[in-house]
């Protein structure tokens, strides 16, 4: 876009700006003035310029930054990183780096399979299901595959406390770790525990057969340990919100799949 | 041999044993053991070697240690959590930008900060969660029927997915984590079968339906987000909403992160 002589349309505003600042340039010495009438020569007015420029440019220069993408980084990155990485991180005990290191081919794929095989040993073998506490998510994984994600109901977080008697305080939150299935059962029994009782305001029996309730855990229980299961609902509905005490409650069809891949001994990731 | 002629002219040379030594490692390796193909192919095999096993040793050390722990693939674009080794999520990453400030030894720190371990992972803002507390006095009896009063809310609604969050690790170092485009759901295999890594549909998804904040709460996020703090090397990653939102719920606090920038053979 240009105006009638070629020359680029600006706008109005702008163009009385420009025109101001002509004037106030080729005016001579003692008409022009800066703020508050102080008389300002044109070396004065280049020599706050360039300063001005000359500070925003350093301090530009030292706040900026430099982007790379990920090409762009290896690329760019000198070859010492990868030859010698004494400067960088912590120093693994097996000599990766440094002192002692290996320095021939066979020497390092010795060191690499010695490593891989350290590394899998931490690794659960077969399936393991892990459980995301903050999305209430369950997957089944084996390996690199994943076999199955689900919605679940995970621990409410809320505190019940006792008013009367021992004044005991229960914290309804899904533990976080590695847990290993202890036992699965298939229709399991829930023997209630006090909170259970105090929750629903009633009293807390003192006969055992008072406590079992049948069918509510649904069709299968994997017991973690202390307290704390991975089993079916009665209430569907509610998957996917955190409602449970604790334990880990699956729907019908996710609980079958997880019991078909698993059992006693798989490993539960908790985070 | 190499390193034997320049250990050999003494301590004249004094340059010449510290490049040596900066190089050491990799000659002494060639003379012992020459490689099959050419020596600049064969150093960067080496490399690559030392690159691995590197990794593997820094990976092992955070397997050890029993928490989970985040592996950054800068080349591959993915973000994964795991624990003991294995694998517990996967978030695909759409775009990532490593950036690092000019002065302050800027592309010193930005090396030193690749292929190795960012630890004491801090989420910003944090992600809040009030408990409820029941005194067992004012509880009532439940409903016979089974109706419920009070449904709790979904993850989704009681945490929604932010525009952007930050995590700040020791050292000035960061992530700025930023919502990119809706990727689409995976196609069924061309078989018809679905195959070993597909998910079984669920019997029941999460109901609710996510609300977009409001600006004053916007505004507010952008203050607890601290973006006035800038750090020194920062990686920008575009993760997909929905996985961005399930990051955010269940990032867990204080984990390290294993930064992986690629492999040596990349610089061919």
């Amino acid at each position: 876009m240009s105006g009638e002589g070629g020359l680029p349309l600006v706008g109005r505003r702008w163009g009385r700006i420009l025109g101001r600042a002509t004037k106030w340039w080729e005016a001579p010495g003692e008409d022009r003035r800066g703020l508050g009438g102080v008389p300002l020569s044109r070396r004065k007015v280049v020599a706050g310029v360039l300063l001005a420029l000359g500070v925003g440019g350093s301090l530009w220069f030292a706040w900026g930054s430099t982007t790379y993408t990920p090409a762009e980084l290896v690329a760019v990155r000198p070859r010492s990183i990868f030859s010698s990485g004494t400067s960088l991180g912590p120093r693994s005990s097996a000599g990766a780096d440094g002192a002692g290191a290996p320095v021939s081919r066979v020497e390092l794929e010795r060191e690499r399979r010695r490593l891989q095989a350290a590394l899998a040993a931490h690794r659960p073998r077969g399936a393991y299901i892990v459980v995301d506490r903050g999305n209430n998510r369950i997957f089944l994984r084996k390996g690199d595959s994943l076999l199955l994600e689900g919605v679940i109901s995970t621990g409410s977080g809320a505190v019940l406390q006792e008013t009367t008697g021992q004044k005991r305080q229960w914290v309804f939150d899904t533990p976080a770790g590695r847990f290993t299935i202890l036992s699965e059962r298939p229709d399991p029994v829930w023997t209630k525990p006090d909170w259970a009782f105090l929750e629903e305001g009633k009293p807390i029996p003192t006969r055992l057969s008072e406590r079992r309730e049948y069918g509510s855990l649904g069709e299968y229980a994997l017991d973690l340990g202390d307290g704390y299961m991975i089993h079916g609902t009665l209430y569907e509905r509610l998957l996917g919100r955190s409602v449970t005490h604790g334990c880990i409650r699956v729907g019908r069809e996710d609980l079958r799949v997880l019991v078909r891949h698993t059992g006693p001994g798989s490993q539960v990731f908790i985070f | 041999m190499a390193c034997g002629r320049a250990r050999g002219l003494g301590g004249g040379v004094v340059v010449a044993l510290s490049l040596a030594a900066s190089a050491g490692l990799l000659g002494c390796g060639r003379g012992e053991n020459p490689p099959e193909g050419k020596g600049a192919q064969g150093a960067t095999e080496l490399e690559a070697l030392r690159w691995e096993n590197r990794l593997l040793a820094l990976e092992l050390e955070l397997a050890s240690r029993g928490s989970p722990y985040f592996l950054l693939d800068l080349e591959a674009h993915k973000l994964v959590l795991k624990s003991h080794g294995a694998i517990l999520r996967e978030y695909p990453l759409q775009e990532v930008l490593v950036r690092s400030r000019r002065l302050g030894g800027g592309r010193l720190r930005l090396w030193a900060s690749l292929d190795t371990v960012w630890e004491g992972a801090r989420v910003l803002p944090a992600v809040r969660r009030p408990r409820v507390i029941i005194r067992a006095d004012t509880v009532t009896p439940p409903d016979p029927s089974g109706a419920v009063n009070y449904l709790p809310p979904t993850p989704e609604e009681a945490v929604p997915t932010p525009e952007a969050f930050r995590v700040r690790f020791q050292g000035g170092r960061g992530l700025l984590l930023v919502r990119g485009e809706e990727t689409p759901p995976p196609s069924p295999s061309p078989q018809g079968f679905p195959g070993p890594s597909v998910p079984v549909p669920s019997a029941g998804k999460a109901s609710g339906e996510i609300r977009r904040p409001g600006p004053l709460t916007r505004v507010s996020q952008w203050f607890r987000r601290e973006p006035w703090r800038t750090d020194a090397i920062s990686i920008r990653l575009a993760l997909a909403p929905s996985d961005l939102g399930a990051l955010y719920r269940s990032f867990p606090g204080g984990a390290a992160l294993l930064v992986v920038s690629g492999r040596p053979e990349g610089r061919r």
